[in-house]
């Protein structure tokens, strides 16, 4: 028969009743829904509860730009998000993606400790964002390393297939550019 | 980005320069409040733990606080009758220093007998010594005593402060957090989490180090002095005072251990008819062999995250910190510097590193 652990009841009892008055919470309801934190214990999804950050934005208000270190990824709640690559000095903008509510963005820079590879800019007035920073992901580690392993994966997973969805589309402008390029020496020629 | 760098550092900087003026104009009042946020910081990870195992925060915080209640309430009980003599001394500090001059010119006069017996010292020196050593210790002793007089007055008040703002550090730290977070300003968000979160990490740390140096030395102070009182007219309520404002002055660094020494020595001066040379010799021993402990063992194994600064810088804040907010500000000064410190160290440092060529390889390799 197993030892019956004080603490561990204690823990369980208290987790059940903090996830029974999170059900009713609007946050709580879009974490859940992610495929990202399906499968992580209650303890854990109550400590990354407790660590989100809610933030607003207007509209053409800069979320983060190219080049800056990432510190935090955010979880789109409310509202429209662009994230997109090269601006300014003579660059032309090359739109990557527009997000709605449910999308994960900014893992890539906060897990690789890396610089911002693309841009990311709020489209609507009221944009809600919930941001969990490097700092919560450590945290994470340290309390449930299991769940945070899990999270790494799934951020990984998440990665690659952007990865593949933009190599491909790179293949597709490697193929246009070709055929432009043998159009205009074509056209030279002649 | 170095623009921003260079905003959050002058944004720092202002924040600082207002804090440090408001607490200037406030003076009294905030010094209650500022400790019982340090308190409340040092503390939160084990309300926070206890909630973790399922002890709710509000029995967690209430257990705390009856905890140290009852500790203030014993120590009182306690100490009062032992120390009433000195209790009077303190409030009547004009007495209290004709008291401690009297004993300081006979152990003087003691210690320099000795001295001319063994031949050290010329018979005609003797006197000089005797006048340039009391006056010394005098003016030190003076100082200590005017500010335990001022200290004992308001403590009550202080307390009474202390606890209220400790205990909302304790229930609403989370939110305190989440608040600050919620209103900085989009442009500075990141810099600010990571400015916050990585100066949290090292100077947490630092002050948790603190912490633990501090009780550790008290423990070998008062073990230290309990074996001196076999030999000596030395108590053990007044071994444990001597051992915990020893531990506690070693918190400021250079002078705090001689502030201790002498503290603890003008205490045995005042307690008791007889001036016992051989407890005051031993004080200061103790003080000697805590001082070598701590630097040569505790400090290094303690302090992970020690915020290294020149000791010449220490001792300038110390003064600077003793001006702005007496004891209380001798005591913050190293880790405000240190605090400062470590800001400057992340936005210059810390925040270059994000971008290493190992790091684009990978991300760039796929």
């Amino acid at each position: 028969m197993p030892r019956f652990n004080i603490f561990h009841y204690l823990t369980k009892r208290e987790t059940v009743r903090a996830l029974k008055r999170l059900q009713s919470n609007d946050d709580f309801l879009l974490l859940e829904g992610l495929e990202l934190f399906k499968g992580m214990s209650p303890g854990a999804m109550l400590m990354i509860m407790e660590r989100l950050v809610e933030r607003r934005y207007s509209r053409g208000e800069t979320v983060f730009e190219e080049g800056q270190p990432g510190i935090c990824c955010f979880i789109l709640k409310e509202g429209q998000v662009q994230i997109f690559a090269g601006q300014g000095n003579g660059d032309s903008k090359v739109i990557l993606a527009n997000l709605t509510r449910g999308a994960l963005f900014g893992e890539i820079a906060v897990t690789s400790e890396h610089h911002r590879m693309s841009s990311a800019e709020s489209q609507e007035n009221g944009t809600v964002l919930l941001s969990l920073s490097m700092f919560d992901l450590s945290a994470l580690e340290k309390e449930f390393p299991k769940d945070a392993v899990h999270l790494y994966k799934r951020f990984n997973y998440a990665i690659v297939k952007e990865m593949l969805v933009n190599m491909s589309q790179l293949q597709k402008l490697k193929g246009e550019n070709a055929r432009l390029k043998e159009q205009l020496s074509s056209d030279e020629e002649r | 980005m170095k623009k921003d760098s260079l905003l959050v550092l002058v944004c720092v900087v202002a924040g600082i320069a207002i804090t440090g003026w408001v607490v200037f104009q406030a003076g009294a009042l905030l010094k209650p409040v500022v400790a019982a946020m340090l308190a409340g910081y040092i503390v939160f990870p084990i309300v926070r733990h206890a909630n973790r195992l399922g002890i709710p925060k509000s029995v967690s915080i209430i257990a705390m606080f009856i905890f140290m209640f009852a500790l203030v309430v014993y120590l009182a009980v306690s100490l009062i009758p032992a120390v009433k003599n000195e209790l009077e001394a303190v409030s009547n500090p004009d007495n209290a220093i004709k008291v401690a001059k009297s004993k300081l010119i006979s152990i003087s006069k003691a210690i320099t007998q000795e001295l001319v017996e063994l031949g050290i010292v010329k018979e005609m020196a003797a006197d000089q010594i005797i006048e340039s050593i009391s006056a010394f210790i005098l003016e030190a002793a003076k100082d200590t005593i005017m500010q335990s007089s001022k200290f004992a007055k308001v403590t009550a008040l202080y307390l009474l402060i202390f606890f209220f703002v400790l205990f909302f550090c304790l229930s609403d730290g989370d939110r305190i957090y989440h608040y600050f977070m919620e209103v900085m300003p989009n442009a500075f968000y990141e810099n600010g989490v990571f400015i916050f979160g990585r100066a949290a990490e090292i100077f947490g740390g630092y002050l948790r180090g603190l912490v633990i140096e501090t009780v550790i030395l008290t423990f070998i102070s008062f073990s230290l002095l309990l074996v001196l009182g076999e030999f000596t007219s030395l108590t053990v309520v007044l071994a444990g005072a001597i051992a915990v404002i020893l531990g506690v002055t070693n918190v400021i660094r250079i002078v705090g251990p001689i502030i201790g020494t002498v503290i603890g020595i003008i205490l045995l001066l005042t307690v008791g008819d007889t001036v016992d040379a051989m407890a005051i010799a031993g004080v200061i021993g103790v003080t000697i062999i805590i001082q070598i402990l701590d630097n040569a063992v505790i400090l290094p194994s303690v302090m992970k995250d020690q915020v290294d600064i020149h000791p010449v810088i220490c001792l300038v804040g110390i003064l600077a910190g003793g001006e702005v907010a007496g004891i209380l500000g001798m005591i913050l000064a190293i880790p405000v510097i240190g605090g400062a410190k470590v800001v400057y160290q992340v936005l210059s440092v810390e925040l270059k590193r994000f971008g290493s060529d190992s790091a684009t390889q990978i991300v760039a390799g796929g």
